[in-house]
This record gives structure tokens, sequence and C-alpha cells, in this order.
């Protein structure tokens, strides 16, 4: 069965790349969300088996809309993005409920062992 | 008081540049000399700046000519870019945004938490920049796509 993805991310470079790497391995990216309001939205419409989102976004950063996805859906799968330097924030995002997560630049082998393994 | 000169940050965004090229592209930039101003610098056509704040404040700038950009945009995204479009534009502030978390991390482990803002672009021909009350020093790093231009203005805030 195809991995269903919603990756959240500001930056349309940074979903295309992560597109990139989920089309390699055959996974389908079911939406892309450009800030965390959307994020919710789209995780309540879509019910993907993944969202990989990233810190800080416009509206609404990546660490409340992780704890409004886990208010919902206390079985959401989150993998939190970051940048060099933001791995601080990590912390309070798997306090919120985030699973695992990977740092860009993202290396593809690491994109799918965080994807493969939080969904085991 | 002596005005700073932001040479001594400069470092921790020149390493952070090597290492995010380096991880990026599988390249070693090289440096060429640094060079201090105390006024208004030339602008390259492509310019990414981002804003540091908190224990720091000042700015960081990655500039470069039109066909460098292309040519970083293109050898990030794996296709030939023809013209700077939104994509293209976005791979660029990831370049800027990835160095600078890199270095805010290293100056943070020294002591000096300070926050980025996002990037913002500066696109124009002959166009200077002041950065108020600030020294910057600028460094150009070669790469296969190109020469880009690493220029840091930044000063320790006042502690009482």
């Amino acid at each position: 069965m195809s991995i269903r993805l919603l990756i959240v991310d500001d930056a349309p470079f940074v979903r295309r790349s992560l597109s990139k790497i989920a089309e390699e391995r055959g996974w389908q990216v079911v939406g892309e969300a450009g800030n965390g309001k959307e994020a919710v939205d789209q995780y309540l419409a879509l019910k993907p088996d993944i969202v990989t989102m990233d810190i800080t976004m416009p509206e609404m950063d990546g660490i409340t809309a992780v704890k409004e996805i886990m208010g919902r859906d206390p079985a959401a799968r989150i993998i939190m993005c970051t940048a060099l330097g933001q791995q601080d924030m990590v912390v309070e995002a798997v306090r919120a409920g985030a699973r695992d997560f990977i740092v860009k630049p993202f290396k593809k082998e690491r994109v799918f062992a965080a994807i493969e393994g939080v969904l085991k | 008081m002596a005005q700073a000169t932001g040479f001594d940050y400069l470092r921790a965004f020149d390493e952070a540049a090597e290492r995010v090229f380096q991880e990026i592209l599988g390249e070693t930039p090289a440096k060429g000399p640094p060079v201090v101003s105390a006024g208004p610098t030339q602008l390259q056509a492509v310019n990414v700046n981002i804003g540091i704040a908190g224990a720091l404040a000042g700015h960081f700038r990655l500039g470069m000519d039109d066909p460098t950009a292309r040519a970083l945009a293109g050898a990030m995204l794996g296709e030939d870019v023809t013209e700077l479009d939104e994509m293209s534009l976005s791979a660029l502030c990831e370049v800027a945004n990835m160095i600078a978390g890199s270095a805010r991390s290293s100056l943070t482990h020294e002591g000096a938490l300070s926050e980025i803002t996002p990037p913002s672009i500066l696109l124009g021909q002959g166009l200077s920049e002041s950065w108020y009350n600030l020294r910057t020093v600028s460094v150009p790093l070669t790469l296969g796509a190109g020469v880009l231009f690493l220029t840091v203005g930044i000063r320790a805030n006042f502690k009482p």
C-alpha cells in the first residue's frame, strides 16, 4: 500500500524536494500546505498517513499545528522538518506529539528511515 | 565605545556556508580575502538577506550575479533554470536559511543566543545598501556555479 503524505512547509523549494523524495519511494503526496493553519485543515480533510511539518511558518507555526492536529487525532503521525540550528525546537514539538524529525538539507535515506520508522 | 566590525562573526557564517555547500552540492567553496567596509556596500544582482536579533543584532547577505543565481538554483532543483521564478528564488532563500541557521547554532553554542528572520530577496542592478551603525565584512566564495559574496554586519547587543 502506498504511503499517503501531507507536506507542510512555507518554502515551495522544500515542498518540491520532499515530493521528489516521496515519488522516488512510490509514496503519494496527497496534499501540500504553506502554513500551520492550512496544514490542520488539510489534515482533517485528507487524513494522510504521515505529515511532514516545518517549524517556522507564517500565520500558524508548526508546533501549534502539531498541537491542533494531535488534539483532534491523537493517532496522527507527524514528523518535524527543522533547519540546522533549530534542533532545540524539536523537543517542544516532540512534547506536542511529533514522532520524529528530519533536518534540512534533507538526506533521502534519513527521510525514508524516519517515515518508515514512524509507520512501523 | 569601539564599533563592532562583525569580523569575529564572519567565521561562523563562513564555516556554515562550507558545511551547507558540502552537504547540498558536494563542493567546498574556495574562499577569497575578506573585505571590511564601514559605508554602503554594492549589491549583486541577486541578494538574499536574513536579519539577526537577540544577543547579536545585524544582517547576513548572500549575493551573486544572475548567471550564478540560476546555476546555483538549477543545481539545487536538478534542472536547468533559465529565469529566476518563485521556485528558484525559494531554493536560493533556502540556501541562505540553512547557512544562517547553522551559523546561529554555532554562535548559540558560544553563548550568543539569537534568532534569524525569514529571508528577503533584493533583485536589481547598481543598488547599494547600508546597514545602520554596522561595519560589514564580505568574503567571496567560489563554487562551480560561480562566485557568491557572503556578507555579515553584526554587533553584540549591550548587556547591563
